[in-house]
């Protein structure tokens, strides 16, 4: 299961820095890279090692009253309040007409993206080519592989190549580019604007929207802290205020949620791929600078989106009053009439249930009274579950119903004084499973009940089960639990289970099992025995609880040998003429008399080799 | 996303598919003569009538050249479809109700109840044929010389039959007036020469069998005589099963169930026996000139006898038992019967040329195998050994069954190829592959070891039980192909029960264009457990059996085998038919039914899903589901809604909510009806628009065997309806042709397909076209994550040269294939949808007239 973890704090940030930009060199975001670049606004540019302590081993102060707005590997820029720019280029300072939106250097060039438009290379420190592109007040820059740009304006979104300066794909009229904040991974750019908590998903190559997907548990758009990256192809990690979500985009789901309790918020910056997020926490005192690990498989499917929709983390789950109905498949006017074999089709199938929950409180008291209304409204003719009661499908009325019996009535050995309904829902293959549990214990001292709930109600639990086949010493209610037990669950799972009973039931099951050498010992329970052998093992018995098993099994085994020489010589028996195969039918039908086939002439034989 | 700027919405047509019609080949039928196909004057077409269309082939290149569809028409829609006791009996070549024959595009059509229709079979079909009405009905043959004649044929209640000959005369207004000539009486069998100017026929005339040559035209008896006059000897039976008469009215030949042959010399009443048959004859012809006599029967043999020298000459390895044979001409005409099916009956016809034996056509239908039979005039040839058959008892067993049975499940196992869309079809031991847009059978081979492989079955051999196709799946890329298959043990033996179950995994041979056996696998749940479903997912193939085992194979490269890969150890303490399964699209999971309870299995470690997350509240963890009754089927659809069909309730659980957020009520229609696991076979899903079909069908309340159905299209997640269909048959399965469509097969082996008319709204707005074209491709590729490097690269390359040509005088530009450029172009715009028109009706269309649309596109 995917996990975030606590983040740890690699150093702490000067508190006049909040609103000014930290930047991480994404040339040190590389898989075994153990250092990190990190230019802090108005405090320095500094690289740790991460592993096994995050250590600062390096550097560069900046000037109290420069912002860095840009910064790969050594290279970084910064702009004051008066709008003076400066790119840092190997510990020279060039004094630059725009702020630099974004820059990218290797080995043989560096290469900037101003504010007003203008793409600049420089080779080591002397400008080599100025390139202006007709789009002013960029608001957003993402470089993809050093070879591409992708230029946000206010309105317009554009992709150059970078080394012919080409202007590959433009879209204009974008909508609110302005509060927006963009991430690029993968060939695909993401879009979120805070306002409207909304993703939009770019396929870079082609310039179109490929998906659109809106975040529905941000509380105040306005207010709330919310930050993200992306980590993997359409999984990203989102910040809001102090509750960190990896998100799976195109699933529209959750895949794993932490809420990080000491903070008020935290701010994502940026991050590993899918391993850690490096983001600024605040926890209304200090500005620390964190790091947080994640743990999330490298395919994000289905698996780890199971009952995680985005739905089920809305604050108000608006989702729990919608009341499924069984539909019919044929609207009223499709319907037709010589064709139609559905007898009950004019009975009205849909159920007021708010309402009949609540008659079904005042009549509460009076067991007979509340059946009446149960069995009226939903036109229920017998007493236990048919398929004419089908469209009763509402598992949370049910759930409240029986919750509303169990609250009201006690159920000992005498009394019948508990409503007809109980008896029925236990019988409805619907019995919501979250009821299911402690229900055995309830009904221990009514035994009309408890068998009824043994038999028909389903998805006991089965360690329920699985106690009280164990303690119990009634034959017939032993069968009962064993045959519930056999056809609810499977075997793993019934060997998990009896693993975490007490020894000593188990001592008493087989005890039980094998004691009574004259009794038949039914099929099923000759079933359990092997799986709690097979779960327990045989060597964490007893001697004598072995002793008993193998003279219990011997007989059993000699019974089935005298059987199956029996079948042998009736199957051979060479005064009936007639091939094996009528011989062993006439053991079963002794009675009719079967007209006889001579023996066929060859017979096919299979050899075990 | 995308995808909805394209609006869609659902029609239906039955298109395609349809069996070839055998009128006489019935039961009750007297009349040796069955089949009815005929070729035309010029020897260029066959033409053929089908159930729900006459097709009409080209001799010359093995083609079906047209076909004429019934529903296509409105006449022929009202005469065929409204009233479906209403067949071919009878095709004549030219108008035979009018006087002067020149006109060679016509045919006419005569129905058993007593249609007369003039169609053309060139050309575009007229829309308003010319009908006549006959005042009889069971009409049989119309014999067309100098004079016409036709022949009603009514069973009396001996099941014999009493044949009318009358005279036909058409007036100028359209009027027929008709005259009853000759009758005979207690009919028991009958048969006309190839030039239909003689029949004989097999009568009952006190208590004893008389054979009568009738001379058609000139209403005169030529011979009479009892037939034991003919059939001197004691030993042979009585019983004749098929008859002929030659050209010239000088030689009769009948087949007897022994399968002697006796051919008589009608000058001088002198017999002789042709003695190689095993088993009854079934088709006797003599050939134009009466110096061959062809015969067949069982052995799946088509016999030549000359009878100047008493050589006989074979074809052997037909692929079914030779039911009718009709010479025409230069040709022979063979109908056979394939035994393998014994829910329905299914008839191929060959037509051979008589100089070479080789064969120019080969006609047969989709051949499904139904859950049940089917008719109750299904009908299967006579067997000497027709008494203690079994195939015969068990056959009559089932028809009582059948008649007893309310609710009747016809559904039947297609399944369709990913890349090629051909349906392929278990057919008993072999595998038709049937193309649905050509409409033609493309290849039939066997895949199992039967002795039907080889020859015809005959006598005690009909026990033997050949092995059957259950099951089948093709992997995603269509080159690979899972069979499951039993094969049961000889009969009466102590063994008998023992059925085994085979696995077989194949491999498309493209040189062959056959199957080739990969891997075969014995038992592969273990001695006698079935496998009750089959999947295949990404790159693999899953198969479950009635205990909740679940195994997962996969083709290794380095063995160069399948293997098995993963195990799910058979875990449920109890049995069940009621298996399903279906796999998340990424993989990760797969989906169990069992019985009435659905597991979610993790993939990796190939058991039920955990909750390994400790933190996690354990309530809102859901790895199972248990519904109403028991699960029939679950389709994943899209990547996360999950549906769920149980006998009662048809259910979409959204798997990120993880509960039931829609459910529908299918009791009425479900419960009782389908064999467990069936109704799979009528519930669809279309998995890259996430679009559901499912089919309903009804019982008419006062015809057992009078159906309806209903098709029902479904958005994902059940909330909205798109389409609903009414058919006016019983629908035996429904697929996905894994584009936009559905394909349907009905129980009269008709193909119909539901498909979506692309309104294409993005082909208005031009400018954007490029854009929205190049996000589809690429958003399927989400295997390789650095494909878009490669576009960008590729768009960069593009652009640059874009901007040199641009500098070069606009030289290359119109070279570039790039949206923006063509559209400024002054050329004709040719894209995608240029040619869509054409395709519409592509069966109907000549190679002339498709050659001159494409010019006119083009131009």
């Amino acid at each position: 299961m995917p996990s975030i973890s606590q983040p740890f704090a690699i150093t702490t940030v000067p508190k006049q820095s909040s609103t000014s930009p930290i930047i991480v060199s994404s040339h040190s975001l590389t898989a075994n890279s153990n250092s990190l670049d990190v230019a802090i606004s108005k405090y320095a540019v500094s690289k740790f090692v991460i592993n096994p302590t995050p250590k600062l081993i390096n550097s560069i102060p900046i000037p109290s009253n420069e912002v860095v707005t840009a910064f790969h590997d050594t290279v970084f820029a910064t702009a004051t309040v008066n709008q003076k720019y400066t790119l840092h280029l190997n510990g020279k300072k060039v004094p630059i007409q725009s702020k630099i939106m974004k820059l990218f250097s290797d080995e043989s060039q560096t290469i900037t993206i101003l504010e007003n438009g203008t793409i600049e290379k420089y080779d080591s420190n002397l400008i080599k080519s100025t390139y202006k592109t007709p789009h002013k007040d960029l608001v957003n820059v993402e470089f993809i592989e050093s070879k591409y740009a992708l230029l946000i304006s206010q309105n317009s979104i554009s992709l150059y190549d970078i080394n012919t300066m080409i202007e590959l794909r433009n879209v204009a009229n974008v909508q609110d580019i302005v509060d927006s904040d963009f991430k690029s991974l993968d060939g695909k750019l993401y879009q979120f604007n805070q306002k409207l908590s909304k993703f939009d998903i770019w396929e870079i190559s082609s310039m179109t929207i490929v998906n659109i997907i809106t975040i529905p548990f941000i509380n105040d758009v306005e207010k709330d802290v919310v930050s993200f990256t992306v980590v993997d192809d359409n999984c990203v990690v989102m910040a809001v205020n102090s509750t960190i979500y990896a998100l799976n985009l195109h699933l529209s789901s959750v895949i794993s949620m932490s809420e990080l309790l000491n903070l008020k918020w935290f701010k994502l910056i940026d991050n590993l791929s899918n391993q850690f997020v490096l983001g600024l926490s605040f926890n209304n005192e200090n500005y620390k600078f964190e790091l947080i690990n994640l743990d999330l498989n490298s395919n994000f499917g289905l698996k780890d989106s199971l009952g995680k929709g985005f739905r089920n983390f809305l604050v108000d789950k608006q989702s729990e009053k919608e009341t499924l109905v069984l539909k019919s498949l044929f609207s009223a006017d499709e319907a037709d009439e010589d064709l139609h074999n559905d007898s009950d089709s004019d009975v009205e199938h849909t159920f007021n249930y708010d309402k009949i929950i609540v008659d079904l409180n005042k009549a509460v008291k009076n067991p007979s009274k509340f059946d009446k209304i149960f069995f009226e409204k939903f036109n229920i003719k017998k007493e236990h579950y048919t398929e004419a009661d089908r469209f009763l499908v509402n598992q949370d009325f049910l759930a409240k119903v029986i919750e509303l019996i169990l609250q009201n009535y006690k159920f000992d050995t005498d009394g019948n004084n508990y409503p007809k309904t109980l008896t029925y829902l236990l019988t409805h293959p619907l019995f919501p499973v979250s009821l299911t549990k402690n229900l055995l214990p309830k009904f221990r001292e009514s035994p009309r009940l408890y068998k009824q709930a043994i038999v028909t109600c389903p998805n006991l639990p089965l360690g329920e089960l699985l106690a009280d086949l164990f303690t119990i010493e009634n034959n017939e209610l032993s069968l009962d639990i064993s045959l519930r037990v056999l056809q609810d669950y499977t075997k793993d799972s019934i060997k998990e289970q009896i693993k975490l009973l007490p020894k000593v039931d188990i001592r008493n099951f087989i005890e039980f099992v094998t004691q009574d050498e004259d009794q038949q010992v039914s099929s099923q329970l000759f079933q359990l025995l092997s799986l709690i052998i097979d779960s327990i093992g045989l060597f964490a018995l007893d001697m004598d609880i072995l002793g008993r098993i193998s003279n219990f099994i011997n007989e059993k085994t000699l019974v089935a040998k005298q059987n199956s020489e029996l079948l042998h010589l009736l199957d051979y028996n060479p005064s009936k003429q007639s091939s094996a195969r009528q011989s062993s039918k006439l053991i079963n039908n002794n009675n009719k008399s079967l007209h006889r086939k001579t023996l066929p002439t060859y017979t096919v034989e299979h050899l075990d080799l | 996303m995308t995808h909805s700027s394209v609006s869609q919405k659902y029609n239906l047509a039955v298109v395609s598919g349809g069996k070839p019609m055998l009128p006489r080949a019935h039961r009750d039928s007297t009349s040796c003569n069955k089949n009815i196909s005929i070729l035309t004057d010029d020897r260029k077409y066959f033409i053929v009538p089908f159930n729900n269309q006459i097709k009409i082939y080209s001799v010359e290149t093995r083609q079906c050249t047209k076909t004429l569809k019934f529903s296509n028409n409105p006449l022929l829609a009202r005469v065929f479809q409204d009233n479906k006791d209403v067949f071919v009996v009878n095709i004549l070549l030219g108008d035979i109700t009018a006087t002067s024959h020149e006109e060679d595009r016509l045919i006419t059509l005569v129905t058993n109840a007593g249609h007369i229709i003039v169609l053309n079979y060139k050309g575009k079909m007229v829309e308003n044929p010319k009908v006549l009405q006959l005042n009889h009905s069971d009409v049989s043959k119309i014999f067309f010389d100098n004079d016409i004649k036709f022949l009603t044929t009514k069973t009396t209640s001996n099941s014999l039959q009493y044949y009318t000959f009358h005279s036909l005369r058409f007036q100028e207004d359209d009027k027929v007036t008709t005259t009853e000539e000759k009758s005979f009486e207690n009919v028991i069998l009958s048969s006309w020469s190839s030039n239909n100017k003689f029949i004989s026929i097999l009568l009952k005339e006190n208590n004893e069998k008389h054979v009568i040559v009738y001379s058609i035209s000139e209403q005169t008896v030529r011979f009479q005589f009892p037939l034991a006059t003919i059939n001197t000897s004691a030993s042979f039976s009585n019983f004749v099963t098929s008859m002929a008469i030659d050209n010239t009215c000088t030689q009769l030949a009948l087949g007897f169930a022994s399968g002697v042959v006796t051919v008589t010399n009608l000058i001088d009443m002198k017999p002789r026996l042709l003695k190689w048959h095993i088993d009854a004859v079934l088709s006797l012809n003599f050939n134009a000139d009466g110096t061959y006599l062809l015969s067949g029967g069982w052995e799946k043999v088509l016999s030549f006898w000359q009878l100047s020298t008493n050589l006989q000459h074979f074809l052997p390895r037909l692929n079914g038992v030779i039911i009718d044979i009709q010479v025409l001409e230069n040709f022979y005409s063979l109908s056979l019967q394939m035994m393998e099916n014994d829910s329905n009956s299914d008839y191929q016809l060959v037509l051979l040329n008589s100089a070479d034996l080789i064969s120019n056509l080969s006609i047969v239908g989709p051949l499904p195998v139904f859950n049940s039979i089917i008719q109750i005039t299904n009908s299967q040839p006579y067997s000497s050994i027709n008494s203690t058959s079994s195939i015969n008892t068990s056959f009559k067993k089932q028809k009582r069954k059948l008649m007893r049975l309310k609710k009747k499940d016809f559904t039947t196992c297609i399944e369709i190829n990913p890349v090629t869309k051909q349906l392929y079809i278990p057919h008993g031991s072999n595998l038709q592959t049937f193309d649905f847009y050509k409409n033609e059978s493309v290849n039939l081979q066997y895949l199992t070891n039967s002795i039907n492989t080889f020859m015809g079955k005959v006598k005690s051999e009909l026990n033997i039980k050949d092995p059957k196709i259950l099951n089948l799946k093709l992997s995603k890329d269509g080159t690979s192909l899972i069979t499951y298959e039993i094969e049961f043990a000889p009969a009466d033996l102590l063994s008998s029960d023992d059925i085994i179950h085979l696995l077989k995994f194949w491999q498309f041979n493209s040189n062959s264009d056959q199957w080739e056996l990969v891997t075969k696998v014995l038992n592969p749940h273990g001695q006698n457990v079935p496998i009750t479903n089959m999947i295949v997912s990404k790159d693999g193939c899953l198969t479950a059996d009635n205990n909740g085992g679940i195994k997962y194979w996969v083709y290794d490269v380095k063995e160069s085998n399948w293997c098995l890969k993963k195990i799910l150890i058979n875990n449920f303490n109890h049995f069940t038919n009621s298996v399903s399964m279906a796999s998340s699209k990424d993989g990760s999971l797969l989906f169990h039914g069992f019985d009435d309870k659905l597991q979610i299995i993790d993939f990796e470690t190939f058991r039920k899903l955990e909750n390994t997350n400790v933190d996690d509240n354990d309530d809102d963890f859901v790895n199972e589901f248990t519904f109403d009754s028991e699960i029939q089927t679950i389709k994943l659809i899209g990547e996360t809604s999950l549906l769920v069909a149980t006998k009662a309730t048809l259910n979409v659980i959204d798997l990120l909510l993880g509960k039931i957020i829609n459910s529908f009520d299918i009791y009425p229609y479900v419960n009782g009806i389908y064999k467990n696991g069936n109704l799979e076979r009528l519930i669809t899903c279309d998995e890259t628009n996430g679009k559901i079909a499912i089919v309903i069908n009804k019982q008419s309340k006062d015809k057992a065997t009078s159906f309806k159905s209903h098709v029902l299209v479904f958005n994902s997640n059940l909330s909205k309806k798109l389409g609903s269909f009414t058919h006016d048959e019983y629908i035996a399965w429904i697929g996905w042709n894994y584009d936009t469509d559905f394909i349907f097969l009905d129980i009269e082996s008709r193909l119909g397909v539901i498909g979506t008319t692309v309104t294409n709204e993005i082909m208005l707005d031009e400018s954007n076209k490029e854009g929205i074209l190049d996000g589809l491709t690429t958003e399927n590729d989400h295997a390789d994550k650095n494909s878009y490097l490669e576009e960008l690269r590729k768009l960069s390359i593009r652009k640059t040269n874009i901007m040199k040509g641009l500098k070069n005088d606009n030289e290359d530009v119109e070279e570039i294939l790039d949206g923006e450029t063509i559209q400024n172009s002054i050329h004709t715009k040719i894209n995608m949808n240029s040619f869509t028109n054409m395709f519409d009706n592509l069966q109907n269309i000549e190679m002339e007239t498709l050659f001159d649309s494409v010019l006119k596109t083009l131009s």
